[in-house]
């Protein structure tokens, strides 16, 4: 059932939507149990406006803690005995941006983790077909033990570039390294129409096409980079926003464009927001037009 | 007499080019798991196993849909009164203009002959593999205009809550898997394919349309994971998870050439169905034109020796009488029945 009504772009009114569907236990879900991606991303945008919702964010903040694992990541959720990347990047950025809470361990795990691209096949296959997608190999995967995609990669830099601005720390140096590393890979899967698709821009030597929600995410996560590089990327942001039938899509654009100050023409229909990530992404998307961005460091 | 798996490479190596390189690659780790595998589905026979596939024509995706489908179910004679279903459709992107998704008419019919033949109750659940919103998807693929009340039937897999599975049958670096409880717990996973080639494996139908019961919202998109330990290998081992399916592949328009997302349509004209995902695949394969002891996840799960002709028992239409060839990239042209 939609949380918010087809046209109905988010604004603050429609933080209290989200409030209402926390679940007993302090976080958010797609059904009855938590999951850590929707709990972050509620979160981060309930702490947009954080006065009025304050119990349900401490409630929230209490949900995360809980959830991180001894090894210093998050599982996608409690059930899982396994930490991953992109939720440990959105915990972290939650937690960073919410409570200013050092997170040591959390960033030394999401250190630890790099794509694994080693494989006999696959270097063969990189060493034979040169117009395959290069790069540093230095992004990172959804999953422990896969390969680097651009979705995790650029959840990782904006988590690890918010904490390296509020907590300076002795890791700082090889924050800067590893952000560097990701920001190349990144750069090297572009696809030709200059937004992204999940990895490779060329598979089997055939051009992918960009997908708006991947697009969107890898924007964020090229913040330093200079405008007129990414020129032909924020132009094919704008053109598959209007294209887009997806509301998570949208707002992943919506938020990555306000990021590299670009407006979006108003009006036009709005998909029919699923669940409660499309409805907070939304919101964190607005917030920033407005001049409050938390994926910013 | 086993045939030496290595043999077929020796055309491709001999020339040396780039792409050739690049296909030796994975059919040389393919050829040596085939072998393997071979033997592994010879020594696993399933005495009782119902290899009846049925081979159905059907011109388009009309009104006529409905009966098709109730009657193709019907004669296969599986316990349906009473029972939980969850209808396992393919939908993998947005673009409605190529014959990527599973047709939603077919998905309708499939919901409709189920209620009608007594099931308790019928869901219907994707977890897509490429982009994230599968409902999003099934709307853009006019599901949500098809069916009535799609919204409350539909389960999106990659968001459902799991149970971590200990794999009968693990693969490489896979011994077990976190799985939708919606899929675990129904007594009857129906599984509705597109007929489609693939880039990587030849042809995916109904038992490759099991990666999308495994969760993007744990494993990521794609799942990488299943890549890793090899696609060939997470089919089968999928596979043994699930051993109570029915597969209704529709392939009244399929896709040939590079498939399964950047193909192009072919009208095939022509429903393939049966409670043995192996005899089905292995008869769609035929269907298409290919040789289904030459896709390596056929060879081994065919415990029943289903790769060949002879042990597929058909009932309906006969493979001659629908066959229709399907365009596949250059590295599978090996695979073609000659």
């Amino acid at each position: 059932m939609p949380i918010n009504k087809p046209g109905e772009a988010a604004s603050p009114p429609v933080l209290s939507p989200i409030a209402v569907r926390q679940l007993p236990d302090g976080g958010w879900g797609y059904g009855r149990d938590a999951w850590t991606e929707p709990t972050a991303l509620a979160l981060l945008a309930l702490s947009t406006e954080a006065g009025e919702h304050m119990r349900s964010v401490r409630a929230g903040i209490d949900w995360l803690r809980r959830a991180r694992r001894p090894d210093g990541g998050w599982p996608p959720n409690p059930r899982v005995d396994q930490s991953v990347t992109w939720a440990t990047s959105l915990a972290l950025l939650t937690l960073t941006t919410v409570t200013g809470e050092p997170c040591t361990s959390s960033v030394q795990w999401l250190l630890d983790i790099s794509g694994r691209e080693g494989g006999l096949a696959l270097r063969l296959m990189r060493l034979f077909h040169k117009d395959e997608d290069r790069g540093g190999f230095e992004g990172w995967p959804w999953y422990p033990g896969t390969a680097a995609w651009v979705a995790p990669t650029a959840m990782a830099i904006g988590a690890l570039e918010k904490t390296r601005a509020s907590q300076p720390s002795h890791m700082d140096r090889r924050i800067r390294e590893r952000v560097e590393l990701g920001r190349d890979f990144l750069m090297a899967r572009r696809c030709l129409d200059g937004g992204w698709n999940h990895g490779s821009s060329r598979p089997l030597g055939h051009e992918a096409e960009s997908y708006a929600e991947t697009t969107g995410v890898a924007l964020l996560g090229l913040t330093g980079v200079p405008r007129e590089a990414l020129e032909p990327s924020l132009r094919r942001a704008e053109v598959e926003f209007a294209a887009s039938r997806s509301a998570q899509g949208r707002a992943w654009l919506r938020l990555a464009l306000a990021t590299h100050g670009r407006g979006i023409a108003s009006g036009g229909s709005e998909p029919a927001g699923r669940d409660v990530t499309d409805v907070a992404l939304n919101a964190i998307a607005q917030a920033a037009r407005r001049g409050r961005n938390v994926f910013l460091a | 007499m086993m045939e030496n798996p290595f043999t077929q490479l020796t055309p491709q190596l001999t020339q040396l080019t780039r792409r050739s390189l690049l296909a030796a690659v994975p059919v040389a780790a393919g050829g040596a798991t085939l072998w393997v595998s071979r033997r592994m589905a010879r020594d696993s026979y399933r005495p009782g196993l119902d290899t009846h596939v049925s081979i159905s024509r059907v011109a388009d995706y009309g009104q006529g849909l409905f009966d098709d489908v109730r009657r193709i179910v019907a004669e296969h004679r599986i316990a349906v009164k009473g029972k939980r279903i969850l209808l396992k459709p393919n939908l993998v992107e947005f673009n409605v203009d190529a014959p990527i998704n599973t047709h939603p008419r077919v998905v309708h019919a499939a919901l409709e002959a189920f209620r009608s033949l007594g099931a308790a109750d019928v869901r219907i659940g994707e977890g897509s593999g490429h982009r994230r919103g599968s409902l999003d998807m099934a709307d853009a693929a006019g599901y949500l205009d098809e069916i009535p009340g799609f919204e409350k039937l539909f389960t999106d897999l990659n968001f459902d809550e799991v149970t971590r599975v200990r794999l009968p049958r693990p693969a490489i670096g896979l011994k077990s898997l976190y799985l939708p409880n919606t899929a675990l717990a129904c007594d009857l996973l129906v599984s509705l394919p597109k007929m489609k080639t693939h880039h990587w494996v030849a042809a995916t139908l109904a038992m490759k349309n099991l990666f999308g019961l495994v969760p993007g919202g744990v494993y990521g998109w794609p799942k990488n994971l299943l890549h890793w330990s090899g696609i060939p290998e997470s089919i089968a081992a999928l596979h043994a998870v699930f051993p109570r399916q029915f597969c209704l592949v529709d392939g009244i328009v399929g896709m040939e050439g590079n498939g399964p997302i950047q193909g192009t349509g072919k009208a095939a004209g022509v429903l393939v169905a049966g409670s043995d995902p192996v005899g089905v695949d292995a008869t769609a394969c035929r269907v298409m034109g290919l040789d289904p002891g030459k896709v390596s996840y056929l060879a081994m799960t065919a415990s029943n020796g289903q790769t060949r002709e002879e042990n597929v028992k058909q009932i309906g239409g006969t493979i001659q009488s629908v066959a229709t060839r399907f365009a596949v990239v250059r590295e599978f042209e090996s695979l073609r029945i000659a």
